[in-house]
């Protein structure tokens, strides 16, 4: 050891998916250390895994240095159960805990998810649980992805994206709820120039700022949890703007492509950025509440009418959710006469006053009567007002499922969130629940799950992998205190248990109420 | 608290994480620079290749079944300018996961296969460059004379299969590998140059203990290198 025992202060340890990310997650405070009035005393200890040591200096008391040490510890599985922190039942890429010696267990004071690209279209989600219970235990959470990235395939360019800001939207409610920071960090990417051109980035975030901004607020952090109160918060908070200011530019840009929704809002109004952000950071820091007027998951039905877009659902699982179900919940752009006559007789659309030719636009017109989503199609849930009318077609499909959840179904007082998943793939040595589907539904658990105003929540299971005997182990995630993982279940289980009121299973025709 | 009060806060079990990181340690700037890493739960795809100043950047392909193998790491000689000299690595907990056609698959992994079943990465022309350190990031086209550097230029290859006997309390426990670490090296093929090396963390602060055996053609002058740089952590001194 260089210089002895000179670390008298703050221990943290840094454990995640591997000692790599661990490393460089000290690297990257160690980089944009001086930058925030740090002192790099450099790596301590055994050249594989050194402890990276820091020296502070509160500006109040000038005197008074105080140090600390980041140490990686590698994976999560290769830490004994006692030993390694939990924020959930997902791990993310880091969690980082203060320790206050040797024995201690250790206690998450932050964590982070790093997104080297940006995961496919229905992947885009896939961390979002994670995301979720870091605020709900009431730890800040950074999740770090690129700003632009391309799909590439044998030297081939499939696609090219931006990050999905449905994540953003969550994170902003999750913020609202649990008064924890959690944060997006757009990073620069290679791909950058070419989606500038393509209009799938802006000019605005363009990802440079991203690692000191991420460094800036992990300081933050580590200062805050070190005892350094007045020099973190300026840091945290002058962090915290710039963070959030490029959320908002981001879901302010993709709000017609990711959350239609919320097309004019005054959330994402750029006059009002700046309240917006104070309102956030009030909230997070003193537990002030949200002016009304940036309120945006409350989803009052009336506004769901006004700004809804009808449901469209893509989908390749052979099924009897795909062959009878979703044609008719959704109208293709171009449908045929008959398709239109079909898809009015479903949902009680009385079709006499219009011409069959060209009516699309006037049978969309009756919003209330045909299923609605957040964003134009393809999309992944619906919002039912015409409960009775979907209770029907459910029933027609499923003519097994219990008539008391036909009843409920039919009975709910609309509007009725319908989500439609898979929920099994088949994996690497058979079927396993899937990680897409399942950060969906803890996405929408986040994003519309908590309003008050769906008092039914339906999600239909359309995987033919869905095993025999599923609702053992969806009964099992309802239920505390029980080795949930021994009754059958697993984390999707765990996630629909969160958001449904009913489940529905196309495979086996049957269906349970929670 | 006190830095060895920290560093005695150690995992229940040492596993191939411990094993790669030790090597990405090892081999590092600026005597070597980094063109791949793939760790434990890490899918990292980003392939990177210096030339000349600058940074290049590509998307690796996937596994190839039984065809190729992604190396855990894969490092670039930054004192190599005429050709790129690539340093492939495998980490495993265990020696027997030592598979002989290992180091041939890692090859393919840059060079596809000779049926063409699987193309390798210097098949596929880079799509960006920045200059070092950190320019901004420029796109290639065809028409650079860049474009498809890496397929024209020469490559050599040398290859690592590195491996752990764990927590010891002794280091005469890593010296008992050197028979294996010796026969293993004497049996791979003189295209593939290999270091074979084991890997051990003193107890009780986790130090690294290696020993460690070349192949008949591993270059002399980077034997060296690779001697020097192990030099704190070697339990026996010219094993070879």
């Amino acid at each position: 050891l260089k210089g002895g025992s000179i670390l008298e202060g703050a221990g943290f340890l840094v454990f995640g998916d591997n000692l790599d990310e661990c490393q460089n997650f000290c690297r990257l405070v160690r980089k944009f250390s001086k930058s925030y009035g740090l002192r790099d005393l450099g790596p301590n200890g055994p050249t594989d895994r050194p402890v990276y040591m820091f020296a502070a200096t509160e500006s109040s008391t000038r005197d008074q240095e105080v140090r600390f040490g980041l140490y990686p510890c590698g994976r999560y599985e290769d830490w004994q159960k006692g030993r390694r922190p939990y924020i959930g039942h997902e791990d993310p890429d880091i969690i980082v805990c203060r320790i206050d010696s040797g024995k201690d267990v250790p206690k998450p004071v932050f964590a982070a998810e790093f997104n080297s690209s940006i995961p496919a279209g229905n992947n885009a989600w896939q961390r979002f649980p994670r995301i979720a219970q870091a605020a709900e235990k009431g730890i800040p959470f950074l999740y770090v992805v690129p700003v632009c990235d391309a799909e590439v395939k044998d030297g081939n360019i499939r696609s090219l994206r931006h990050p999905n800001s449905i994540i953003q939207i969550g994170q902003m409610i999750l913020m609202e709820k649990w008064k924890t920071m959690s944060l997006t960090i757009f990073l620069e990417s290679p791909w950058y120039a070419e989606g500038l051109a393509r209009g799938l980035a802006t000019r605005e975030v363009n990802g440079k700022e991203g690692e000191m901004v991420f460094a800036g607020l992990v300081i933050a952090e580590l200062l805050r949890s070190a005892g350094f109160a007045g020099d973190a918060e300026l840091l945290m908070e002058k962090s915290f703007r710039t963070a959030l200011n490029e959320m908002l530019e981001q879901m302010a840009a993709f709000v017609e492509t990711d959350f239609a929704l919320l097309k004019g809002h005054g959330v994402l109004d750029a006059t009002s950025r700046r309240s917006v952000i104070d309102a956030w950071w009030s909230r997070i820091k003193t537990s002030q509440s949200i002016p009304p007027r940036f309120d945006f998951w409350d989803w009052q039905p009336t506004r769901l009418l006004k700004a809804g877009i009808p449901f469209g659902k893509t989908m390749s699982t052979e099924c009897k959710y795909d062959s009878r179900m979703n044609p008719l919940m959704t109208l293709r752009s171009k449908p045929s006469p008959s398709e239109i006559r079909e898809f009015c007789k479903t949902w009680s659309i009385e079709l006499d006053s219009y011409e069959v030719r060209g009516v699309r636009d006037e049978v969309l017109k009756k919003a209330e009567s045909i299923p609605l989503s957040y964003k134009h199609p393809p999309n992944e849930l619906g919002f039912i007002f015409n409960t009775k009318d979907f209770a029907r077609l459910v029933n027609s499909v499923y003519p097994d499922l219990p008539s008391s959840i036909v009843d409920r179904i039919s009975k709910a007082k609309p509007p009725l969130l319908f989500l439609p998943i898979a929920g099994y793939v088949m994996d690497t040595g058979g079927p396993a629940f899937s990680r897409p589907d399942k950060g969906l539904v803890g996405l929408v658990t986040t994003v519309f799950g908590r309003s008050p105003h769906f008092n039914e929540r339906v999600v239909l299971l359309y995987s033919e992998l869905v095993p025999e005997g599923w609702q053992t182990g969806l009964h099992a995630a309802t239920t505390s205190g029980k080795d949930w993982k021994e009754a059958g279940s697993n984390n999707l289980w765990r996630e629909l248990a969160s958001l449904a009121t009913i489940v529905v299973c196309d495979v086996h025709g049957d269906g349970v109420a929670l | 608290m006190k830095l060895e009060d920290l560093l005695l806060v150690q995992p229940g079990k040492i596993s191939e994480d411990h094993v790669v990181n030790f090597l990405a340690m090892l081999f590092t700037e600026p005597d070597w620079l980094r063109v791949y890493y793939n760790p434990p739960s890490g899918s990292w795809k980003a392939v990177n290749l210096y030339r000349k100043g600058y940074l290049y950047s590509q998307v690796g392909p996937k596994r190839g079944v039984r065809l190729i193998k992604r190396p855990d790491l894969a490092v670039q000689d930054a004192r190599q300018s005429s050709l790129v000299r690539l340093f492939l690595m495998e980490a495993k907990v265990d020696r027997s996961d030592w598979e002989a056609d290992l180091p041939e698959k890692m090859r393919a992994y840059f060079e596809g296969t000779a049926d063409g079943k699987a193309t390798g990465l210097r098949n596929t022309p880079f799509f960006h460059k920045r200059s070092l350190p950190g320019g901004p990031w420029e796109c290639l086209k065809e028409t650079d004379s860049d474009y498809n550097w890496f397929k024209d230029t020469k490559v050599e290859y040398l290859f690592c299969f590195a491996y752990t006997v764990g927590k010891v309390s002794a280091d005469s426990e890593v010296s008992k590998e050197i028979p294996w670490l010796t026969e293993a090296a004497n049996g791979v093929s003189d295209s593939c140059p290999s270091l074979f090396l084991c890997i051990s963390w003193k107890e009780p602060i986790p130090d690294p203990r290696v020993a460690y055996a070349f192949s008949r053609t591993f270059p002399e002058a980077i034997a060296g290198r690779v001697k020097s740089a192990l030099a704190s952590y070697t339990v026996k001194s010219d094993l070879q």
